[in-house]
């Protein structure tokens, strides 16, 4: 188990600063993010919620460097992201972040272990002993060990979001994003995969940002922030979460 | 149902040039071939020839290579109507939910059909006219020919009628597999998941194994036969030709991927290049069907190349003066650049063909592309994945083709010539250099603008709601 105080000196996992996103010019404007700070802490789930059109998804695709913004900056593990280049960018999150999406977003030509292990292929880099005890582990502890051969199509929602989450968690990456990971998932089904998820990034101390407008999802963070019209509106911890894992 | 249809059809030109340009090609090989052998025949009769049977060896030879480049045409077209069907098969679902037929959403079809031959037919005739006139009149003041514009009404209303049919023929089967979707299977699959049905495939390869096995049967009936009548040998071989060449078509879903993959092996082992094979096998129909197009006009090629060396060698072997074998051989190289003539028009289709699968599977695979960007694919690596993707398909196309001809092409030659056949293959080294250096051209160029779209597909593409 890993301890957070371990990292109390160390920077963030993700810091931002000053953050504005804005789209169109003129009457049509929308600033979806309004010069917005934010510390990530490492190894905590961090919930950002809000309705559709607060900016919680701008405000991850800025976090994950998949879009740029239009002032301030982010850093990842101290380091500024803001102006890395393209094959910079993807390189960073080849290595150092990992991906849940609402819509799984497994590739279809792809059996179930080829989809874990295709981070490690995109890097062109093999998989060394360690990490495969490690892939070893995460497939066992969700449950994907008879599934490992098969294309996604043949498997149901919640398998397949196992296996992205597998995905994911298999680089130990600095950062978890994980996108509405249940809006897809039958209640059952959510509860089972948010447990999983929760229960691995404790255990690894795994960061994880967890964008969600579902209050049953944010539960499980230790930390919930609210955003409103581009605007942090709540920070809070979670007195739940904090008490059973963060406060040992 | 004919709004939508209409409206679909507006959003969805763009995809629609490659299949128009097809048919604008086919359908000026049609008017120049026409004009062709107008021309000929009637130059011919002006200095007072009977042209009756020359005419008739014309047209049935011209309308062999014609319907080579319909076929090819056709595999071309119906491949995109069905992967833009596949693309609209939430647009489907939703039609199918509240009430139209399967039937209903195959007549749609006839929309974009007539659409795309009705513009292709009309460019192609207009091409083909221009052209023809251009070379009649070169005839004339260059070659001194006294030849005239075989002008004719059936000019334009045969190639605009064949191209209309063929257009429509192909648009419904290409929409057929999307439009018996059940509205629930439907909203279950995401937009890039074609269907992969079924009953109809299985019995469709069963024929096509049926088939298959039935011309190899006759191709070796045509080499035995023929080693005692020799021209009746060469019919029988015909038949097991074309018969092979039916079998092949409907069964390539099961018998070109596992070659695609064999193919595949050549390929460098980074992750681009095995995420194409992995591509190409998933989705098996429409690479059969890319495959298959290059596949044929390679086929012909080889087969006219190995027989007609093949009967040059026979010659030799038996004919003693040395002028009658020039004479032969120059006939028999005069009749190979025809039918490269002849050919490159199916070739031309097939290239066509290729670029725009390439083009409309990255519009579908827009998510696909997403993903891969977000967990670490570079923009080139992206591309290096699309021309990896176009040279597997132009790769296998050629060396199926070249295996398949040079098999048309010794049966042709042995069952022909009889006993007095030699019998060792000819395939010169420098046509299959040729071929191959084909191949690669064809691939590298029809990459070119996919695989830079590929590369400029954002990574936030992948976060998009269902």
């Amino acid at each position: 188990m890993t301890s957070t105080s371990v990292h109390t000196f160390a920077p963030p996992a993700i810091s931002a600063r000053g953050l504005s996103k804005t789209f169109g010019s003129g009457e049509t404007t929308v600033h979806a993010l309004r010069n917005l700070d934010l510390d990530i802490e490492r190894g905590r789930i961090t919930a950002i919620m809000g309705r559709s059109g607060s900016g919680k998804s701008t405000l991850l695709q800025m976090l994950a460097g998949l879009d740029r913004p239009t002032s301030g900056s982010v850093r990842l593990g101290g380091d500024d992201i803001t102006g890395l280049g393209d094959d910079e960018l993807t390189r960073l999150r080849r290595t150092r972040m990992g991906f849940v999406f609402q819509a799984f977003n497994l590739l279809p030509a792809l059996d179930a272990r080829e989809n874990i292990e295709l981070p490690f292929r995109l890097a062109g880099r093999q998989i060394d002993l360690n990490t495969r005890g490690w892939i070893e582990q995460l497939i066992e502890r969700l449950g994907l060990g008879p599934r490992l051969t098969h294309r996604p199509s043949e498997l149901s929602g919640g398998q397949q979001q196992r296996v992205a989450i597998a995905r994911a968690l298999a680089t130990h990456p600095d950062v978890v994003f994980a996108d509405e990971p249940t809006g897809a998932l039958d209640s059952a089904t959510s509860t089972d995969v948010l447990d999983l998820l929760a229960a691995l990034a404790r255990e690894e101390g795994q960061t994880v940002v967890l964008v969600t407008h579902d209050d049953d999802a944010a539960r499980r963070a230790e930390r919930v922030v609210r955003l409103e019209d581009g605007r942090i509106e709540d920070d809070v911890l979670n007195p739940v979460a904090v008490g059973t894992q963060v406060r040992r | 149902m004919t709004a939508w249809a209409l409206r679909e059809l507006r959003r969805s030109a763009g995809r629609y040039a490659a299949s128009v340009a097809v048919v604008a090609v086919v359908t000026t090989f049609a008017v120049l071939l026409i004009t062709a052998i107008g021309a000929f025949t009637g130059a011919a009769r002006a200095q007072g020839a009977d042209v009756g049977t020359a005419k008739a060896v014309l047209e049935v030879v011209g309308g062999v290579f014609l319907g080579i480049a319909v076929t090819v045409a056709v595999i071309v077209v119906s491949n995109t109507f069905s992967t833009i069907a596949a693309g609209r098969i939430k647009d489907i679902a939703v039609l199918r939910l509240i009430g139209a037929t399967g039937k209903q959403v195959r007549r749609t079809a006839l929309v974009d059909g007539t659409a795309v031959g009705v513009v292709g037919a009309v460019t192609g005739i207009g091409a083909g006219l221009g052209l023809g006139a251009i070379g009649v009149k070169l005839m004339r003041s260059w070659a001194h020919l006294t030849v005239s514009f075989p002008w004719s009404v059936q000019l334009v209303v045969v190639p605009f009628g064949g191209a209309l049919v063929a257009t429509v023929l192909a648009a419904i089967v290409g929409v057929r597999e999307v439009s018996g979707v059940s509205p629930s299977e439907a909203a279950r699959s995401l937009p890039e998941g074609r269907p992969v049905s079924n009953a109809v495939r299985r019995r469709r390869i069963a024929a096509g194994v049926v088939l298959g096995g039935l011309g190899l049967a006759l191709l070796v009936c045509g080499v035995l036969v023929g080693y005692a009548m020799p021209p009746l040998g060469l019919m029988v071989a015909f038949f097991g030709g074309l018969l092979t060449s039916i079998g092949v078509v409907l069964a390539a879903p099961v018998i070109l991927p596992p070659l695609v993959s064999l193919v595949a092996r050549l390929a460098p082992r980074a992750a681009a290049p095995r995420l194409a094979a992995a591509n190409l096998r998933h989705d098996a129909v429409r690479t059969s069907r890319t495959v298959l197009a290059v596949m044929i006009g390679v086929t012909v090629l080889t087969m006219f190349q190995v027989a007609g060396n093949m009967a040059v060698m026979s010659f030799r072997s038996y004919t003693r003066p040395v002028q009658d074998m020039e004479q032969v051989q120059q006939a028999i190289r005069g009749m190979l650049v025809a039918v490269d003539v002849l050919t490159s028009f199916s070739v031309v289709v097939a290239a066509i063909g290729l670029a725009s699968t390439l083009a409309i599977s990255v519009l579908q695979r827009r998510r696909e592309l997403g993903t891969l960007r977000a967990v670490g694919f570079t923009g080139s690596q992206a591309r290096s994945m699309l021309l990896t993707e176009s040279l597997l398909v132009a790769g296998t196309g050629a060396v199926g083709g070249v295996v398949l001809g040079s098999l048309f092409g010794w049966v042709g030659a042995v069952s022909a010539y009889g006993k007095y056949a030699d019998r060792t293959l000819q395939l010169p080294w420098l046509f299959v250099l040729a071929v191959a250096a084909g191949a690669l051209v064809l691939g590298v160029v029809a990459s070119l603008a996919p695989g830079r779209r590929a590369s400029r597909v954002p990574p936030a593409v992948a976060l998009m709601d269902i």
